[in-house]
């Protein structure tokens, strides 16, 4: 499988960087090596689309003994996903970073090898070693600035982070002693839901990632840490971080928990959705407005998937993911034109704002149209109103920001281009339509991901 | 009953983390933390009257009746490695925070509102 | 003075302990990572002997990068033909763990220069 080499290839990058002084080849070694990784994913997710699973045993060790690595739909889509906008983000951070290049480009390289180790594995120790590797090279990225607040946001992330890691730990350690396995798939087989202590194993284990994303009582932190920080940092936080944690909850409640209906988790998705609108219109910082409107976008994704609509979390997901980044960069701009927003940057901004708020023909309201027609099918109609009406809440405060805006002359930056072309390309919605139901009727079905991870 | 020493530490360091308002000492804290996690796994893996797993091509049958379980040994390897990089971080931060703020305490460092 | 004089005897015997602990991680609990450890605590004593202008940081550099490239060949490697780790290993030989020597080995380098190098990082030149 193809996917597995991008790894070794981004972390030696990540080791080879600091020998070099000139700046030029470092830029283009980190520019390269995470194009080669996005190919390499790229053509394996094709692979995968056309021809099922595919697992990797490292160095030959069959699967219940050794690390397998799987890619299915739905890892090849979020680690394409995760490749493609990281990219981007090296690439606006190209004309950003002036000083202390090789600590930025190492640490960044990292924190990506990092996110595409937890979205390829298999095995769930490997997957807490991935998310320590990304957690301390994003911990490092948040404090580049050295200025006060990247400082305090860097300290704050760290206590929480590292306590939501070694909640995850403790629940790994009693379900190695419940289960005697540590392989996702052989997980499975041997899970037994009416147990009462694998029930609350598992849902420690998926608190602690509900706290590393700032869900609803546990997202006092995420303000903080993403106005504290650098905009491409906190493009990269919101982006790339939130898509991977997203998926480990998504893995834990589809296919190892098996439950795709959990009326707490979309009470606690529903609340998270209206508290951060509400804090939204009170902030007077526009990052603090961005990071509530971000967590408030989390509640729309988790709502559509705790409540077994599969295929419109995904679309969501991927939108919200794109979108986010597209909104913090084109923000980052003022950082590069003295507190002023480029031109195109204001115009990027808008059409990303535009497409959140749930406007016709972008990408965004027809994933929020799909969640509010699937939930009015379900019969749960409050929460399809309560959806309509904090859409409106976010009309106002993206406009709250656009009003804060004063503009400079005119700059192309290519990254930003790009992604204005992605959120155009995703609202053609028959396309996408097609290649998430396949991921939906993917996502649905454990026993096919037992069966191939397991075969001898 | 061997479980109280782990979950002790755990407890320990999680008052530490809350309740101290020097920086240095949530670090130290959080370190004991981990390791009382780490002792939780290695306890996790032990059998009454167990030798250390140690295999040598004489005494397999030894080894597969009354060993210790080898693996949350080499979860616990990898688990203090990270334990370390993560120490050794935070205190770099605190560092560079006392050559910002000019104090370490955590009362003084909130200029983020809200 | 005294210190000096003392470290001096030590640092060759810490270095040496620390060799052993790596290079025989595959029959005694220790590896790449604990061997390091110990290597980086005998060249921190060379610190208090000579100063800190002993190693220079790109040098540091280079050796931490070597050593990750050297990884990442044994990964390749590993990933591409399925090296064969023999299942029982002899006492007293180093080389009957194929391939687990290479990798304590290189382990061993990466985390010696990486932790001098955070040495170097905490303390400030005046």
């Amino acid at each position: 499988m193809l996917a597995a080499y991008s790894i070794p290839i981004l972390i030696c990058t990540a080791f080879i960087i600091p020998i070099f002084k000139n700046q030029k080849i470092i830029k283009t070694l980190a520019i390269l090596s995470i194009f080669i990784s996005l190919c390499l994913v790229f053509l394996s997710s094709i692979d995968v689309f056309y021809s099922g699973i595919k697992t990797f045993a490292v160095s030959g060790w069959k699967p219940p003994f050794g690390i397998v690595l799987v890619l299915d739909e739905f890892s090849s889509i979020i680690a394409s996903l995760i490749l493609f906008l990281s990219l981007i983000i090296a690439g606006f951070s190209l004309s950003l970073v002036k000083e202390r290049i090789k600590e930025f480009y190492t640490l960044l390289l990292l924190a990506i090898a990092g996110s595409l180790g937890i979205v390829i594995t298999g095995d769930i120790f490997n997957m807490f070693v991935f998310t320590e590797i990304m957690s301390i090279a994003i911990y490092g990225l948040i404090s580049f600035s050295l200025k006060k607040e990247g400082l305090e946001a860097a300290f704050k992330y760290l206590i929480i982070g590292s306590i939501s890691s070694y909640l995850m730990l403790i629940a790994l350690a009693l379900l190695y002693s419940q289960v005697g396995t540590l392989n996702i798939a052989d997980i499975i087989t041997k899970i037994n839901l009416n147990n009462n202590a694998h029930k609350t194993i598992l849902s420690i284990f998926l608190l602690s990632f509900c706290i590393k994303i700032g869900m609803f009582p546990f997202y006092v932190w995420k303000p903080d840490v993403i106005s504290g920080s650098l905009e491409p940092i906190a493009a990269f936080f919101v982006g790339v971080t939130n898509a991977t944690i997203i998926y480990v909850i998504i893995r834990t409640l589809y296919t190892i928990m098996g439950i795709y209906y959990s009326p707490w988790l979309s009470i606690l998705a529903i609340l998270t959705m209206i508290i951060a609108a509400f804090l939204a219109l009170l902030q007077q910082d526009i990052k603090r407005i961005l990071a509530y409107g971000s967590i408030s976008q989390l509640g729309y994704i988790f709502l559509a998937f705790s409540t077994g609509l599969a295929f419109q979390g995904v679309y969501h997901l991927v939108n919200n993911a794109v979108i986010e980044v597209l909104l913090f960069l084109s923000v980052g701009t003022m950082l590069m034109h003295k507190n002023k927003m480029e031109k195109i940057s204001m115009y990027a901004f808008l059409l990303g704002a535009f497409s959140l708020i749930g406007i016709p023909p972008l990408s965004a309201f027809f994933s929020k149209f799909f969640i509010i027609t699937g939930l009015l099918e379900k019969n749960l109609f409050i929460y399809a109103i309560i959806s309509g009406l904090i859409s409106i809440v976010a009309l106002l405060y993206y406009m709250k920001i656009y009003f804060m805006f004063k503009q400079d002359e005119k700059k192309i930056y290519w990254p930003i281009i790009i992604l204005i072309i992605v959120v155009l390309l995703l609202s053609f919605v028959p396309v996408w339509l097609q290649i998430f139901k396949g991921v939906e009727v993917n996502l649905l079905a454990r026993n096919e991901y037992v069966s191939e991870v397991l075969k001898p | 009953m061997m479980y109280i020493f782990p979950i002790t530490m755990i407890l320990i360091g999680l008052y530490g983390l809350m309740f101290k308002k020097n920086i240095i000492k949530k670090v130290i804290a959080l370190s004991i933390l981990a390791n009382g996690i780490n002792v939780l796994i290695i306890i996790i893996g032990y059998r009454s009257g167990g030798i250390p797993p140690i295999a040598t091509p004489t005494n397999l049958n030894e080894f597969f009746t009354t060993a210790v379980d080898p693996l949350p040994q080499a979860l616990v390897l990898t688990s203090i490695v990270i334990a370390v990089s993560v120490t050794a971080f935070a205190l770099m931060l605190c560092y560079r925070i006392f050559k910002k703020f000019k104090t370490l305490d955590i009362k003084k460092l909130s200029t983020l509102k809200g | 003075m005294l210190e000096k004089n003392i470290s001096k005897l030590l640092i060759i015997f810490i270095i040496i302990f620390g060799l052993n602990i790596t290079i025989f991680g595959h029959l005694t609990p220790g590896g790449g990572f604990q061997g390091g450890a110990i290597v980086a605590t005998g060249i921190a004593l060379i610190f208090v002997i000579v100063g800190l202008k002993f190693f220079d940081e790109r040098t540091l550099n280079i050796v931490k990068g070597l050593g990750g490239l050297g990884i990442g060949f044994l990964v390749f490697f590993g990933l591409l033909f399925r090296p064969f780790i023999v299942e029982t290993q002899e006492l007293f030989k180093v080389w009957s763990g194929d391939y687990i020597v290479f990798l304590n080995i290189f382990c061993m380098i990466i985390v010696t220069s990486g932790l001098i190098l955070i040495i170097y990082a905490m303390v400030e030149k005046k």
